[in-house]
This record gives structure tokens, C-alpha cells and sequence, in this order.
């Protein structure tokens, strides 16, 4: 534990790469990282349960390396970079920064901080207050860090202008005055004004598009390498985190699911969810246009997420019981029967027809992809069970039935992270010496 | 000099059926207090049955009051459409009364913007804007209606959807209302779809299934206009792409065409962009965009004297190829687009296998 006391010392060595144990260790630890919501209801404001924005998730970043996060909306990503900046407080859990845990820091410690690990926003447009010139945004920090002399602060702006590709005289114009890339620049040169060891960059330049975007990325880029700073980029567009990042974390549901080398995990993703991810983004020839598909379609609830493997009820890996016999598809359409029951989700066609009394066994076959006959017996009989009791509309027992007879390790046990290659952790049954299990071929 | 017809591909679709959609020398110019922009200056294209068309081009290259031109709904003023036909099946919309307009909108002519939270009512739930935008048009069962409503969100990924029929846009994410706003678009059966980047705040695995289900509608014969800056969407939704730049339409071509063999330097400098990294370092060197000649020249590595026009340069076919057209001196008569082309063969063919 480092008192806010220490903070002092931190400051004295806080030159990059002087100190040679701050070399050593990563410049920010992430350790099993909790973000919990309270979900409250009633004038009590009762507890009922709690979403897991972020849930257990370990990472650590090196001097002057670039770390992507990637993952959809609702995996957490950016609840985890603020808890990063410690703009959220994390409910478990510990952020280090050069060695000291970001929550404990107050006073000059805290300060100090702030001014290190530096911010830079999606939009650029909401970024700026309309009223200040650009120049006294990029100077605020520094009035707000206690940099009394103008002349100073205006030298620093206007030489920061001109790296970020502007002109000084463009620190007397008004925020209306630039388009969205030239924003995007500027609150750049605002988070460099500090001299910060790290910047978080939430989604930088997904509001700026094609060679605007670019040149954003190639000035951070720049600015990077120049000053040795190291960079948390979130970003959903995998084509940017793969130019532009040395490691990436695949986020899910609040966890991490698969972290490595970029071009690993990139080129040879372990983890179904990654696989999902990369297989979802459309490929440039346009006689190429298969997608990888889910499992089910639907999202889970952050607030209720699947148990054992959260990726579960969407994997298209989904580990069968040792002792069914299927062959791998009809495995498959059984798995996606069930939790497509499970969801709730039913095609309109059947749940429309089960109202008019004239579902039949082969219209469910039909949509769910499931032959007329299994080859193991004892799941062809669960899902002639289960399809009766769709048909009779007891969606409850048909659900009951199929959990019983497709049992998988993936709902029932948490994965832990496997040392999948050297620095390439996976987290799937798959991966795990103890199932039965071997990981599936992929190829995009 | 300026041919206002593109020669490569109206000739060829009057050959067939008239096409749905045809806009001519499309002129729409933004008024502010200090001075005249030039939004856009001169486009021509058509939108066949069935036919998905994207616009690519970055902002301010006049895509979006392009579309926002066609059905009136560009604020006007400070806008003024100054010149130009529009005519969609049959009907010219520019000389429509704004109630004609109206019954357009929405009925036949659907649109889906950048922002969802301009498209919905933050004070009605979304299953009642669907029903709304259905019963508009169409006469229909409150209980068929949110039926549809059910089907067509769970169509889009909203999960749970029977549940959350009921829910007001603010309880939805910022994806999912995107999503929503497609639906309600959807509501009549449109037969032109105006999507201006309807994908960009989805995340991938739903911008997969948006991608299917507006890749579906058009096998239904429903035709899309869809703005998009992303070059992965228009290798999977279009048939052909429209490069903007400046207000004015500058290459026009297949989807495969553009993609293998982009041939206006300004689409060769977009497509090196693509993945973040561009070659070309003189970035910030980008001034203002000229408003007359070609509106690129300014940043054209290949610039010469009669770039600087007047006109637009016309419209000229690359390598003798049908529908693949573009509006720079150097590919007509008199040019020679073979240090232009080869300039593409040393950045990177971005499609692989094909060159």
C-alpha cells in the first residue's frame, strides 16, 4: 500500500525509463477488475441484482505499448478504460499505475495521476466547450494543473498546434471553426499538453471517416512512438486495432475471453467468440460475403449473463456431453434448438402457428435444421419430447427436456484462462486439458 | 465540356426498364450568413429496381444532401435546391407539393439517418411508433400490427423482443435504437430505402445480420440508397458505388470494379485509407475545396492546368469498361490514365487475388 505521502517521490521520478524499477514492471497492472451495478427497485431502492459491466478482467500494459479492447456494446470495454482513469469506481478488484493502485491515490498523489493518464473521447464534437478558443481548451489542463504563466502556456499550445498538424494562429479560433478531424487533433494535442504517460483512447476515430480517420491514427500513432506514451485504444473496428495495436483483449459480457499478440489473435483466433468477431466483419470482395454465424441471435442481459461460459448460448463451439454420439451438425442444430427456446426468441413462424393448434413435428424440424431422425438415441428421444411439447405450446417442459438430454460443460463450468501459445491466453473449455474436448479448425 | 448525363450507365439502364429512381444535374446549395456552399453541384445517377447503389465519400462531400434532397426533407432554407430532376417512378419530386411529398415519405421512399435519436419519439414507446408508421400507410389490425412490430425488431437483434415492445427509446442502447429505427423504416414496405450509414453505430455481429436482412430486401425487389463511409459494407450491400467528392460525383463503377481498379485518384487515395494506415503523408497540406473544374485538383498528385475547368471534367470510361466511368482529365481523349492506374498497382490492391 502507497499513501498519498509516496506521491511525492513518484513525482520526482516520474521521468520515463530514469527509474530503473519502474522500467521493469508494466506502466498500468489491471487485476481482476469488477465494475458491479447495484439494479435497485422500489421507493427502498432494494437490491435485486447487479449488472457485471466488467467482471474479473486482468491485463497489464508496457511503457510505449499500444493495447487494443475490443468487443461489442455491453461487453464493457469502456466501463473498464474509465475504471482505468479512476472516473469509475471499481467494485473489486485493482488498478496499478507504476506500481501504485490508482483507487488509493489523493492529493498530489491523485494530481499527478490526472496529469499522467490522459483521455481522448469518440466524439469530438462534445468535447469542447463552445465558448473557449482553442487555445485556452488545449490550456486548461495546464491552468487546472497550476501553470500561472500565460506566455508559457501559450508557447506549449501553440508548438503542440503545430505537431498535431495545425497552425498556432489557429489557438485563437472557436470550436465551430474546425471540422471533426481537426477536433479530433486538437483534443489530442489536449491530452498530450500534460506530458502523459497514458493515454486511454475511447473509439478515437470511429465519428471521422476515411482518410481523415487515417490521419488521426497516424498522428496518435506519431505522438506515440515521439514520446514513448502508451496507449489503451478501444475500438470495435477490428481493421484499426490491427494496424495500429502490439496486443489485444477480446471482451464478452464483461470478461476477458482471449488476449495475445495482435497478430495472433487476429490471424489465428482461438476463443469462438473472437471467431464470431472476425468472421462477422464483411471481407472486401464482394463475390466473399458468408458470415460467421451464432449460435442464437439473441444478446444475453449484462444484468443476467449466461452461467459457465457467458459465450455459451451464442457459441457455435459449444462442447457436446462425452457420451453423445452426433455428428457435428446435428449436434449443432440441437444446441441451437435448445437455447433458442431457452432465449424465448421463437421464429414468428412457429409461435404464430402454435396459437392456431396447427404447429406440426416437421415444421419445428424443418426451421431448426433438425432431421427427422438423430443418430444418438437417447437425444433423438429428449428432442421428439421436447418438439411435443413445443407443438402442445408447454414451452417450459420442451426446455426442461432439452437441458436434460444436451447437458454441456460450457454452462456448467467456468472457463479459466489457458496459456494457449506463449502470451496468448484463451478462456474456453476447449482450451482446457481437463474436458474433452479438442479446439475446432478455423479458417476465415 | 461538361456531359451532364454519364454516358456509361444511362444509356445502358434506358436500354432496359426505366429505372426507379433518375437524378439529373442535382444542384442544392446551403446559404449561410457569410457564404454560399456549394453542397451539391451537378449529380447525376440512377437506382434500378432491386438495385442497391452506396455512396461513398467523406463528410461534407455532399452524400448526405444528396439524399436529404430527393424527398425535400433538406432544411430549406438555409438549403435551396437551385436546379435539377428528380423522378421516381414516374413522379418528378421536385416539383411535388410538400403533402404529395409527405405521402412519399414513409410509404415509398423510407429513410434511416446516422443519428437514431432524430428518427424517435422519445415520448412514445417503440412498439407504438412502429404501429404508428404501419397505420399510416396501411390498413391493419392493432394486434397484426404489433405482431409485425415483434418480428421485424427481433429481425433487427433486439433481443427479447416481445418483451421490450413496450420500452421507450432511452431504455435502449445506442445500437439497439439504431437497429430500431431501421425497423420502423421498414414498417410500410418501402420501395426505395435512403440509408445514410445505417450500420456505423452497430456493432459487427449485428452490422452481419443488418447486412442479410437489407441484402434480403432487395431479392424482395426493394431498392436502397444507402450513404456508407466503410468499404467492408460496400463490398457486401452494393451493386454499384458512387464515389463523392466536393458535391460532385467523381467515379462511378461497379462494386468489384471500384474495388479492384479504383481509378480517380481521390477513390485511390479513400481506398488506401481503409485500414488506418495511408501511405501518402502530406495530409495536412489539405486546403479548401475548389468549386469549380475538378474539385480534387487541389490534392491531386496528378494535377495539371485543365483540371481547373471550369467544368466538372467529363465523364469518361475506364478501359472501355461499361459502368465504370470517371470524371478526370487524364481518361479522355486526350489523356493518358496510365501513371494514374499504375499508381493503384503500387499501393496495395486491397481485394485480394485480383489484380
Amino acid at each position: 500500500m502507497i499513501g498519498p505521502e509516496a506521491g511525492s517521490d513518484e513525482e520526482a521520478n516520474r521521468e520515463r525509463g530514469t527509474d530503473p524499477e519502474s522500467a521493469a514492471s508494466p506502466l498500468l497492472e489491471v487485476e481482476d477488475l469488477d465494475v458491479h451495478y447495484p439494479i435497485t427497485k422500489g421507493l427502498l431502492r432494494r437490491e435485486v441484482g447487479r449488472v457485471r459491466a466488467v467482471d474479473g478482467v486482468s491485463f497489464d500494459i508496457e511503457r510505449g505499448e499500444t493495447f487494443g479492447l475490443v468487443g461489442e456494446s455491453g461487453s464493457g470495454k469502456t466501463t473498464a478504460a474509465h475504471s482505468v482513469l479512476g472516473l469509475e469506481e471499481p467494485t473489486g478488484g485493482e488498478v496499478r499505475f507504476d506500481g501504485q493502485s490508482v483507487n488509493e491515490l489523493s492529493g498530489a498523489a491523485l494530481r499527478a495521476f490526472r496529469r499522467r493518464a490522459q483521455l481522448v473521447v469518440q466524439d469530438p464534437n462534445e468535447a469542447f466547450n463552445p465558448r473557449l478558443t482553442m487555445g485556452e481548451a488545449v490550456a486548461e489542463p495546464l491552468v487546472l494543473h497550476g501553470m500561472e504563466d500565460a506566455d508559457r502556456r501559450r508557447a506549449i499550445v501553440e508548438d503542440l498546434l503545430e505537431r498535431v498538424g495545425l497552425s498556432a494562429a489557429d489557438a485563437d479560433r472557436y470550436p465551430h471553426e474546425f471540422s471533426g478531424g481537426e477536433k479530433q487533433r486538437l483534443s489530442i494535442a489536449r491530452a498530450l499538453v500534460l506530458n502523459p504517460d497514458l493515454i486511454v483512447a475511447d473509439e478515437p476515430t470511429s465519428a471521422l471517416d476515411g482518410r481523415v480517420q487515417s490521419d488521426v491514427l497516424a498522428l496518435l500513432d506519431d505522438v506515440r512512438r515521439e514520446f514513448n506514451i502508451s496507449i489503451l485504444f478501444i475500438s470495435h473496428d477490428i481493421d484499426v486495432v490491427r494496424r495500429f495495436c502490439d496486443r489485444v483483449a477480446v471482451m464478452y459480457l464483461g470478461e476477458v475471453v482471449e488476449l495475445g499478440p495482435i497478430e495472433n489473435v487476429l490471424e489465428f483466433p482461438a476463443h469462438p467468440y473472437t471467431r464470431l468477431l472476425l468472421g462477422s466483419v464483411p471481407s472486401l470482395d464482394p463475390t466473399d460475403q458468408q458470415f460467421e454465424r451464432p449460435l442464437t441471435d439473441t444478446v444475453p442481459d449484462p444484468a443476467d449473463p449466461p452461467s459457465g461460459c457467458r459465450f455459451h448460448t451464442r457459441c457455435s463451439e459449444i462442447v457436446p456431453p462425452e457420451d453423445v454420439e452426433l455428428p457435428w451438425e446435428q449436434w449443432r442444430a440441437v444446441v441451437a434448438f435448445r437455447f433458442t427456446l431457452q432465449a424465448g426468441e421463437l421464429p414468428e413462424s412457429i409461435a404464430v402457428e402454435t396459437a392456431d393448434g396447427k404447429l406440426d413435428d416437421a415444421t419445428v424440424r424443418d426451421r431448426f435444421d433438425l432431421p427427422a431422425t438423430l443418430q444418438d438415441d437417447a437425444v433423438d428421444a429428449g428432442v421428439d419430447q421436447a418438439i411435443s411439447a413445443v407443438i402442445a405450446g408447454d414451452l417450459q417442459t420442451a426446455r426442461d427436456r432439452l437441458s436434460e438430454t444436451v447437458p454441456t460443460v460450457c454452462e456448467q463450468r467456468v472457463p479459466t484462462a489457458t496459456e494457449h501459445e506463449a502470451a496468448h491466453s484463451v478462456c474456453c473449455h476447449r482450451y482446457d486439458s481437463t474436458v474433452e474436448a479438442e479446439p475446432r479448425s478455423w479458417e476465415r | 465540356m461538361t456531359t451532364e448525363h454519364d454516358s456509361t450507365t444511362t444509356a445502358d439502364d434506358r436500354s432496359e426498364a426505366t429505372p426507379l429512381l433518375t437524378v439529373e444535374n442535382l444542384r442544392t446549395r446551403i446559404r449561410t450568413e457569410r457564404e454560399t456552399i456549394y453542397a451539391v453541384d451537378g449529380v447525376n445517377f440512377t437506382v434500378d429496381r432491386g438495385e442497391t447503389v452506396c455512396l461513398v465519400g467523406e463528410s461534407g462531400s455532399g452524400k448526405s444532401v444528396t439524399c436529404e434532397s430527393l424527398t425535400g426533407i433538406v432544411p430549406q432554407p438555409p438549403a435551396e435546391i437551385v436546379d435539377g430532376t428528380v423522378e421516381f417512378d414516374g413522379r418528378r419530386l421536385l416539383e411535388a407539393t410538400e403533402s404529395e411529398l409527405r405521402t412519399i415519405r414513409g410509404s415509398r421512399i423510407a429513410h434511416v439517418f446516422q443519428n437514431p435519436q432524430s428518427a424517435l419519439d422519445p415520448v412514445c414507446t417503440v412498439g407504438d411508433q412502429f404501429v404508428e408508421a404501419i397505420t399510416i400507410h396501411e390498413e391493419i389490425s392493432p394486434a397484426a400490427a404489433r405482431e409485425r412490430a415483434i418480428e421485424r425488431f427481433r429481425a433487427v437483434g433486439i433481443p427479447r423482443a416481445s418483451a421490450r415492445i413496450d420500452d421507450y427509446p432511452h431504455e435502449f442502447s445506442g445500437g439497439q435504437r439504431q437497429r430500431i429505427a431501421i425497423a420502423i423504416a421498414l414498417a410500410a414496405d418501402p420501395d426505395l430505402l435512403i440509408a445514410d450509414e445505417p450500420t456505423t453505430a452497430v456493432d459487427v455481429t449485428v452490422q452481419a445480420r443488418l447486412i442479410e436482412l437489407l441484402q434480403g430486401l432487395t431479392d424482395g425487389g426493394m431498392s436502397i440508397l444507402c450513404i456508407t463511409h466503410d468499404l467492408r459494407v460496400v463490398a457486401a450491400l452494393a451493386d454499384r458505388v458512387l464515389v463523392m467528392f466536393g458535391g460532385t460525383i467523381v467515379e462511378r463503377a461497379t462494386t468489384e470494379q471500384l474495388l479492384t481498379q479504383p481509378s480517380h485518384p481521390y477513390t485511390q487515395a479513400l481506398l488506401d485509407s481503409y485500414d488506418g494506415l495511408s501511405r501518402r503523408a502530406d495530409r495536412s497540406a489539405r486546403g479548401e475545396i475548389p468549386t469549380d473544374g475538378c474539385r480534387f485538383r487541389a490534392e491531386c498528385p496528378h494535377a495539371v492546368d485543365v483540371c481547373a475547368g471550369p467544368d466538372q471534367p467529363t465523364f469518361a470510361a475506364v478501359a472501355d469498361r461499361e459502368h465504370h466511368a470517371v470524371s478526370c482529365v487524364h481518361f479522355g481523349p486526350e489523356g493518358d490514365p496510365e501513371p494514374i492506374l499504375d499508381d493503384w498497382r503500387e499501393m496495395r490492391p486491397i481485394s485480394g487475388g485480383q489484380q
